[in-house]
């Protein structure tokens, strides 16, 4: 076992996460808000769902592993992803948005994008709960 | 795909994007809760959180396919209009990956045209199409080039534009186009008067490199292969504007075509005995290189293979106990050795023989795909596929041959006028929304000479 730092999180539904500081880090939110947080006692407040975050720790771990082939990290992504539906998909998006994780944020836009190639223009809208009442909407909102 | 705009459009990208620090958040995105280190509960509201914030749809759009991306640009204005928001352009260039695609054009015929090229009696035969491929999907698609000039041929291709190089002889014009926003940029006509000289480019996101070979009018009617012209442009202002040229090796012959980039190096094949001239883009000096086997090969070309030379070929002699197979090397790092990398399963070069008849090949490769077809029949072509170590046979292109009904704008049966009868040629192509380096030619004042 190494020395490694290890650090608490505490999720929005009340869950602790503990895990080394190192792989904490790849979210440059948590990376922030630790190095303003001079206590290192309490457990560090994020705004995601504990079951979204499982699914974070899930990928940080398996890309943090050493002597993994290129291959093998292609089909642990392919079948991380394949299982998700859209709503847990949305969610990755937002918690690694928040969480200033790229890598993991680039991935999971990408699998949108793979998601939606090959939708018509009325499938992606319904896809994304787009109507013609956001723009109405927004042209109100920037006249007033 | 959808019809492209035709104002020209540049685009003016600072070099260095914004970087995060503690007290901004991250993705600038203003609907994301903020992080509150006391703990404070803020449920996610599932009336705001079932749709995603406009910025993280924008870059869901941005890892989009080209052909996919307009598509989608018929969803919603704010759609329609990423194209054109610098924003998303800036999102597009840091997050969009690397396709390894090709274009594909017909070759034009004749190809001796000394005498000017007289286009009036050919109706509808005027504006260049393009035939794009996905290899990984096994798709076409077609690209309208419609607003490049008469005369012009497509030789190249980086960085997302395609090079196109003035077909009467004499001192060269040459322009850098973007299809899939339809801009065009002009560089300065080459000094020398050449025929077919082949042309070598490479872009980056900050730089040009241009090389000009061989085909010198050393008299009206009369070329030889003696010098090169280089251009240069870098973001750091140094330009180079065909000033440097630098002679060829002595009794070289390679015939007109690409020059093939690799590491700071244009490579193309050279003939008779088969050999491979290295031209080193710094230096401005060419090379020889021994072709591995040379004395056995049959339609060699180069192509470029995740990073390195890769030269491949079709290996018989009679006399020998070789078995007749085709194959594909590698130059290794010193410069000067071939590694056999590949070569194409027995049966399947049973079958390939048989088609291709002794006509020849032609290879083109991007990344980590090569596209081997068989001249004089655009129908048959082989994917290989290095990474996966996968052969395939291409869906014939749907726009050649007998579909071709297709209405672009232009039509494409042109069996009697400029476009001979269906055989294909092209280059690897990686189709980007925009290319930075439009910006750095905006901002360097250069003499352009109008191509009218």
């Amino acid at each position: 076992m190494s020395s490694e730092k290890l650090l608490t999180l505490k999720t929005s539904d009340g869950e602790e996460f503990v895990l080394e500081e190192a792989m904490a880090f790849r979210s440059l939110t948590i990376k922030n808000a630790a190095s303003t947080n001079t206590n290192n006692n309490t457990p560090l407040s994020i705004n995601v769902q504990s079951n979204t975050m499982i699914k974070v720790i899930e990928y940080w771990t398996k890309h943090s592993e050493r002597d993994i082939s290129e291959d093998q990290l292609m089909t642990f992504d392919k079948n991380f992803f394949k299982l998700m539906d859209k709503s847990k998909l949305f969610d990755l998006v937002l918690a690694t948005n928040y969480l200033a994780a790229t890598e993991l944020l680039d991935a999971a836009c990408e699998q949108v994008a793979d998601r939606i190639r090959r939708k018509t223009p009325e499938e992606i809208r319904d896809f994304f709960n787009i109507t013609r009442e956001d723009e109405e909407q927004i042209f109100k909102e920037l006249n007033n | 795909m959808e019809a492209f705009h035709h104002a020209p459009i540049s685009f003016h990208f600072p070099y260095a994007f914004p970087v995060p620090t503690p007290t901004t958040n991250f993705l600038g995105t203003t609907t994301a809760p903020n992080l509150s280190i006391n703990g404070s509960d803020t449920w996610m509201d599932s009336r705001i959180w079932s749709r995603l914030p406009h910025r993280l749809i924008d870059r869901i759009v941005a890892f989009l396919p080209p052909p996919a991306f307009f598509r989608a640009r018929a969803v919603c204005k704010r759609f329609y209009g990423l194209l054109y928001s610098t924003h998303f352009l800036e999102l597009y260039l840091q997050v969009s990956p690397q396709r390894h695609w090709f274009i594909f054009f017909k070759q034009k015929v004749p190809r001796n045209n000394i005498y000017k090229n007289n286009n009036s009696t050919n109706a509808g035969s005027n504006s260049v199409e393009g035939y794009l491929f996905d290899p990984d999907n096994l798709s076409w698609y077609g690209l309208s080039f419609a607003l490049i000039p008469q005369g012009f041929s497509p030789v190249s291709s980086s960085g997302g534009l395609i090079c196109f190089v003035s077909d009467e002889a004499g001192s060269k014009n040459i322009l850098l186009c973007n299809p899939l926003v339809g801009s065009i940029i002009p560089l300065p006509p080459t000094l020398r008067p050449r025929l077919f000289p082949s042309i070598g480019l490479t872009i980056t996101n900050s730089s040009i490199d241009l090389a000009v070979a061989g085909d010198d009018l050393i008299s009206p009617y009369a070329v030889k292969n003696l010098t090169t012209e280089s251009f240069h442009i870098d973001g750091n202002g140094f330009y180079s504007i065909w000033g440097t040229t630098s002679s060829l090796p002595r009794l070289c012959s390679f015939e007109s075509g690409k020059m093939v980039h690799v590491q700071g190096r244009f490579y193309c094949m050279n003939f008779s005995p088969f050999s491979v001239l290295s031209y080193d883009i710094g230096t401005n000096n060419w090379s020889k290189i021994q072709a591995p086997m040379r004395r056995f090969l049959r339609s060699p070309s180069l192509v470029e293979g995740n990073g390195r030379l890769v030269l491949v070929a079709a290996v018989e002699k009679s006399k020998l106990n070789v078995p007749r197979s085709l194959r594909l090397w590698a130059l290794q790092d010193c410069g000067t050795m071939w590694v056999e990398i590949e070569r194409m399963p027995q049966q399947l070069y049973v079958q390939f023989a048989e088609l291709e008849n002794g006509q020849g090949f032609n290879c083109v490769g991007h990344g980590e795909f090569v596209v081997i077809m068989i001249k004089n029949n655009s129908d048959k072509a082989l994917l290989f596929d290095f990474c996966k170590k996968r052969w395939l046979w291409i869906p014939p292109c749907p726009f050649v041959g007998g579909n071709s009904n297709v209405d672009y704008g232009g039509t494409s049966n042109n069996y009697g006028g400029e476009y001979g009868g269906g055989e294909l040629h092209g280059f690897g192509y990686d189709p980007r929304l925009a290319a930075p380096i439009g910006a750095l030619l905006d901002q360097l004042t250069l003499p352009f000479q109008s191509f009218n």
